[in-house]
């Protein structure tokens, strides 16, 4: 492994935020920590971005312990959530901060930090200020100021939650091509599913300061280890048979079927263009199916469903 | 570009103070060596004097010209004097006090803060005005009188008090000013030379005084220039060629009174430990060796008590008789304070305890 | 290309170095502190239990048997004044930030203000509201005596209200601009909005500034000691026993007693500001123009404005008797112009404007970096002890002035810091004396610098002195400028700490005003004045416009004032 976390835990005032967390990440692959707030993945961030220390367990980075190196000598570099740009410089200064640590020349920085820029797109904004870009471009400057150190692990914390939602979509491609440009080692940290598959070569669901599965995107979903896991990503419709079995699945693996066996009352309906969703209650539980778009039914009505093949 | 401004500026302020420093020390190199070729008898160093007013610098200019030493003065009430002194723990920061009631020589010399300076021409000068062993000396003598604003007079139909008795009449109620014999050397004088003259019935008269008394000031200056403002109708004041001045600028006037003029020395002395002892001891053996001095000392002052101190200067008359003053014994002066302004604190109501 | 490994040994050596510069400086100031705040403080304390070389109580007993009347009348003016001031700053901080285009003007006259050379203010207000008031006895023909508690009061609420508006203009600012939308939205008129959300928002200001004036007006000892009259609280008994008495064992008693409130007010400080920088962060403060459409209408604001038109017209009246005086001469009781005053003053005291010029230029540099250390390492480094630390640099700004100068000449009249009649100790007194006043405006500041930019720039490979170096400081502008001008203006304008330590040779400008005022040449001292709050008001002004340049302020303010 690139970067292997061994056995870590911190605590903060007795509570144990990250309990006895392991992981490996290969080299040039990208690994979303995926989980609700207050699970520890961002602490584990932090731990390895040398934030925080761990109270007890090492971080490897290339097999040599990290754990102890202070976040400006780690070679690991991180972009925060809020993006942590420097207000009093613009662009292109931001850009070239890091590498006056690193020995560059003033000019050598700054043709540095030129090529960087340009290679996030930015190249007409290097004498903007921070403050008059907009927040995909912000993005883009911490993502190439993080860059420009070449750090051997990138880190980046939850960086499209202060996004729109369309801008959300296009920015997690983007850093997926530049992640994939540079063929930089990555963690990812949010606790947005949908960005997490789409980003991830693989995901790490965190709960409650444990990691309870590693995996691609595919291996978790479709074999979840566990019902948190399960529940966390995606949907899952969990009701009673008429037998009294409680049967839990994923919306896509059931069907609308005229002979059931199953059956339940529609009682909320929502058109999605290409798809519909209907919801049904099914004895004291409520379910999700997705139907196309060309058959309807009405509210209140009697419908029958099973479990696809 | 512006950056570069700022840190112009920073850099000049730190020069400048570095220059200073180094332009005081080339000073000092330089009148050291000229000194040192010059005359042999020549004093080195600086000395720090206190003294009332700033009004003295013709006078140390000579001392510098004649005998050497740089002086550099600075103003002080005596009180603050002898506060700093006690402050200071027996390393004073200045050399020669020049000025201010002789009471607080007396406290001073008490506490050991004094130096002994003895001279030939000590033996000329008055025995009632120095200390017999030579801690003390005095430049001449404060007396005191009243200030009065005419036009506020005549506004209330008041004539003008001719006698310290009159001031306890109750149509002067609230309209005299007064300042507060513990901050003013002047006015403890007041306080002390007429228990003097009063004997028992003393502290009567000043308790009645006090019914007239709008407030005691807490600065010596203020009775001379409240009245002259307008402010109050009568000041007892010190009398000197300031308050010549005032009749100039304002509607006042100067009155002696009957009884007699109430008067306290001026002193002068050196401090105990001070750092250049050699040239303070020679500041006053200059200062009273040579009548031209004196001279331009009441030149200064705008009065010629150190006729007092010193008698027969030629060409300095008294600008008035000595027996307008009252008759004092100043030892009582030093020995009293405490207990006098204690007394007087309780009756007049200081401190709050109306 | 390199790699961030390969400078990894070249890093790690000059990281020794920061380390070792980081720990230096953090020692430094620990020392400077201890030596010339805690000690000074420490020896006043020491000298007020011992009477005649033994340990004793004696001076205390004698204080709360017989001086009773001196504490109470310094608490209930105190609290009076500090209640008038804070009111009478909060209508002028409401009219200053709901005025729109006038509020350029406004701010200048509460900024010159702030540079109010001592005594002559008061003497001033005498000259016009006096006996012989120039208005009160010229204009309106009453003779009125201003002498007494009353008067101490409403000169001292005048003095403190400039400094409470600042710090309160300062607050207001800050009001989310969304919060203001969203109450007209609810339809709430303006003058609701003001009592339920400006108000409320501002409150642990508006309690800061009672309790910041509260302490000011106990310490302060110049307004009554000029018009008091009869009237004696414990600051003018402290002045009595050091000028009159010579008895420091008395003034060191009284001056403990007062370290006692500041003691109480610096715990509530902390605690109310904390509060109120937690109620105004993150907002997005309105601009100036829209400001107007949320102005409080109707009596609401007319009760507001009335005391602030009072406000400003006292200043214009104060400040142009000075200059008036400064310019005239009497005789006979007519005036007349005059160059006199202007004469003598050049003649004889030019070279004390100089000297007040480099002093106070040191003082505003050396002061204001020393303070904005201190709150680094307090705010962002969180050092243990801190607050005790904190507490220390505020102790100074809230005890008599003359206090902290016999502190000085009791701490380091020997061997081994001998400093008595040096320029240094008149230099350092002036530092240590303000110093609260710039670690109090960076702490604030630093809680509007989000720490993950210090992570940022620490992940970027920079030390933690070179992130302050870089990233903070620069930030920190209007911290910087905020400290320097107020260090620069007390250090021209306030002379309480330093009238005991100035000796010949450090005459500055303003012990030449009391000297002036001390012998009664008030035309002088209006002229010493005038001249001083001239060059006071230029320098800052030049300052803050260097200063000003395309920097991150517009990104990053601090609060002004307090």
């Amino acid at each position: 492994m690139y970067l292997e976390l061994k056995d870590i835990s911190k605590r903060f005032d007795n509570k144990e935020v990250v309990k006895n967390l392991s992981l490996g990440i290969k080299e040039g692959e990208i690994l979303c920590l995926l989980g609700a707030s207050g699970c520890g993945k961002t602490t584990t961030l932090k731990m390895i971005g040398g934030f925080l220390r761990p109270d007890s367990g090492e971080i490897l980075l290339e097999g040599e312990d990290i754990s102890s190196l202070s976040p400006e000598v780690r070679p690991v570099s991180t972009v925060f959530q809020s993006y942590a740009l420097f207000p009093h410089m613009n662009v292109l200064k931001n850009v070239m901060y890091g590498l006056k640590y690193q020995g560059y020349s003033k000019k050598q920085a700054r043709q540095e930090a030129q090529r960087y820029l340009e290679l996030v797109d930015l190249g007409d904004y290097q004498e903007a200020r921070t403050a008059e870009i907009s927040g995909g471009q912000r993005q883009r400057v911490a993502l190439a100021r993080a860059l420009v150190t070449k750090p051997k692990v990138l880190l980046l914390d939850e960086p499209l939650s202060n996004l729109d939602a369309a801008l959300r979509v296009k920015m997690r491609e983007e850093i997926r091509d530049i992640q994939r440009k540079f063929k930089i080692t990555t963690i990812f940290v949010t606790h947005d599913q949908e960005e997490a598959m789409v980003v991830a070569d693989r995901i790490g669901i965190m709960h409650d300061g444990k990691l309870t599965q590693v995996g691609t995107p595919e291996e978790v979903y479709l074999r979840p280890r566990d019902a948190y896991t399960k529940g966390f990503l995606g949907r899952v419709n969990s009701f009673l048979t008429p037998d009294n079995e409680r049967i839990s699945c994923r919306p896509e693996e059931m069907q609308f079927c005229e002979a059931g066996p199953f059956h339940g009352t529609l009682v909320k309906k929502e058109f999605l263009g290409f798809y519909r969703l209907f919801y049904l209650q099914v004895g004291e539980d409520e379910i999700v199916l997705r139907g196309d778009g060309n058959k309807d039914y009405k509210l209140g009505e009697e419908v029958f469903f099973c479990l696809k093949k | 570009m512006k950056k570069r401004i700022l840190a112009i500026l920073m850099m000049v302020t730190m020069v400048s103070v570095l220059a200073g420093c180094g332009k005081k020390a080339a000073d000092d190199a330089n009148s050291d060596s000229k000194e040192a070729d010059e005359k042999s008898t020549k004093i080195e160093g600086t000395l720090n004097v206190v003294a009332t007013s700033e009004n003295y610098q013709p006078l140390f200019d000579r001392f510098t010209e004649e005998v050497g030493p740089e002086v550099e003065f600075i103003s002080m009430s005596s009180g603050e004097v002898l506060s700093k002194l006690k402050a200071e723990g027996g390393t004073p920061a200045a050399d020669v006090w020049f000025g201010g009631g002789i009471d607080a020589f007396m406290d001073a010399k008490e506490n050991g803060l004094l130096e002994q300076v003895n001279f030939d021409a000590a033996a000329d000068l008055t025995p009632e005005y120095k200390d017999s062993e030579n801690y003390y000396f005095s430049k001449g003598v404060t007396v005191v009188g009243f200030i009065v604003n005419n036009e506020i007079l005549e506004e209330k139909g008041l004539e003008a008090p001719k006698s310290w008795d009159d001031l306890t009449k109750p149509e002067y109620e609230g309209e005299i000013l007064m300042s507060n014999p513990a901050i003013s050397g002047t006015n403890y004088a007041v306080v002390n030379a007429l228990l003097q003259l009063k004997g028992d019935a003393g502290w009567q008269y000043f308790e009645d005084l006090n019914k007239n008394i709008t407030y005691y000031s807490k600065r010596g200056s203020d009775p001379s220039t409240k009245v002259a403002a307008g402010e109050v109708a009568i000041g007892i004041t010190y009398i000197d060629g300031t308050l010549a001045e005032l009749e100039e600028s304002a509607d006042v006037s100067v009155i002696y009174p009957e009884e007699g003029m109430p008067f306290v020395p001026e002193g002068v002395a050196a401090f105990a430990n001070s750092e250049n002892e050699e040239a303070a001891k020679a500041f006053i053996e200059w200062f009273y060796s040579d009548d031209e001095n004196l001279k331009q000392l009441a030149e200064i002052d705008q009065k010629n008590t150190v006729l007092l101190v010193k008698p027969e200067i030629e060409g300095l008359e008294l600008d008035f008789k000595q027996d307008e003053l009252l008759t004092e014994d100043l030892s009582l002066f030093g020995s009293q304070r405490e207990e006098i302004l204690e007394k007087w604190a309780t009756l007049m109501g200081d401190k709050g305890e109306e | 290309m390199k790699s961030k490994q390969n400078n990894k040994r070249a890093q790690v050596r000059s990281a020794r170095f920061f380390d070792i510069l980081d720990k230096l400086i953090i020692s430094g100031l620990v020392i400077l502190v201890l030596a010339f705040i805690f000690y000074p403080i420490l020896c006043v304390i020491l000298r007020g239990v011992n009477v005649e070389g033994s340990f004793s109580l004696k001076v205390y007993q004698e204080v709360f048997t017989k001086n009773q009347k001196l504490l109470w009348n310094s608490a209930y003016v105190a609290i009076i004044t500090a209640l008038l001031s804070t009111v009478l700053a909060v209508g002028i901080a409401t009219v200053v930030v709901f005025s729109g285009r006038l509020k350029g003007f406004l701010m200048g006259v509460l900024l010159v203000s702030m540079v109010s050379p001592p005594f002559i203010t008061s003497l001033s207000y005498i000259q016009l509201f006096g006996r012989r008031g120039s208005i009160t006895h010229g204009l309106l023909g009453l003779s009125l005596d201003p002498y007494g508690p009353i008067g101490v009061i409403i000169m001292q609420t005048i003095f403190f209200a400039s400094l409470n508006a600042l710090l309160l203009i300062g607050m207001m600012e800050k009001v989310d601009q969304n919060l203001l939308q969203a109450a007209a939205d609810l339809g709430s008129d303006n003058n609701d909005t003001y009592f339920q959300v400006v108000l409320p928002l501002t409150l642990p200001g508006v309690i800061v500034c009672f309790l910041l004036s509260f302490v000011r007006s106990l310490a302060d000892y110049g307004t009554p000691v000029v018009i008091g009259g009869r009237y004696e609280n414990l600051s003018t008994e402290i002045y009595m026993q050091l000028i009159g008495y010579a008895n420091l064992e008395k003034s060191a008693a009284l001056n403990t007693l007062l370290l006692v409130p500041a003691i109480v007010v610096f715990i509530l400080y902390r605690l109310l500001m904390s509060k109120g920088n937690r109620l105004l962060q993150g907002g997005t403060p309105l601009k100036e123009e829209e400001m107007q459409h949320y102005r409080p209408r109707g009596l609401v604001y007319g009760l507001l404005l009335l005391p602030t038109v009072i406000f400003y017209g006292m200043m214009l009246l104060q400040y142009g008797s000075i200059f008036v005086n400064s310019f005239s001469k009497q005789q006979k009781g007519v005036r007349t112009f005059s160059l006199e005053p202007f004469l003598q003053m050049w003649s004889r005291r030019k070279d004390t404007f100089f000297r007040s010029l480099v002093y106070a230029l040191v003082v505003a540099l050396v002061g204001t970096l020393i303070g904005m250390l201190i709150s680094y390492y307090i705010e962002r480094r969180k050092l243990k002890g801190g607050k005790f630390f904190d507490f220390l640099v505020t102790a100074p700004y809230m005890i008599p002035g003359s206090c902290f100068g016999i502190g000085y000449i009791l701490a380091f009249n020997s061997e081994p810091i001998k400093l008595t009649g040096t320029a240094a100790i008149v230099i350092l007194n002036m530092i240590f004396k303000q110093l609260s006043i710039t670690t109090k405006v960076t702490s604030a500041a630093f809680t509007q610098i989000p720490e993950e930019l210090d992570m940022a720039s620490a992940d970027l490979g920079a030390k933690r002195l070179q992130t302050l170096k870089d990233i903070l400081l620069p930030n920190l502008r209007s911290s910087f400028a905020v400290g320097f001008v107020n260090n620069f203006t007390s250090a021209m304008v306030t002379a309480g700490a330093v009238i005991f330590l100035v000796n010949a040779g450090q005459k500055i400008a303003v012990f030449t005003l009391f000297d002036a005022i001390n012998s009664g040449k008030y035309a002088e001292a209006s002229m010493i004045s005038t001249v001083l709050i001239l060059v006071t008001v230029l320098i800052n002004v030049i300052f803050l416009r260097l200063l000003k340049g395309k920097g991150g302020e517009s990104h990053v303010s601090g609060i002004k004032g307090y």
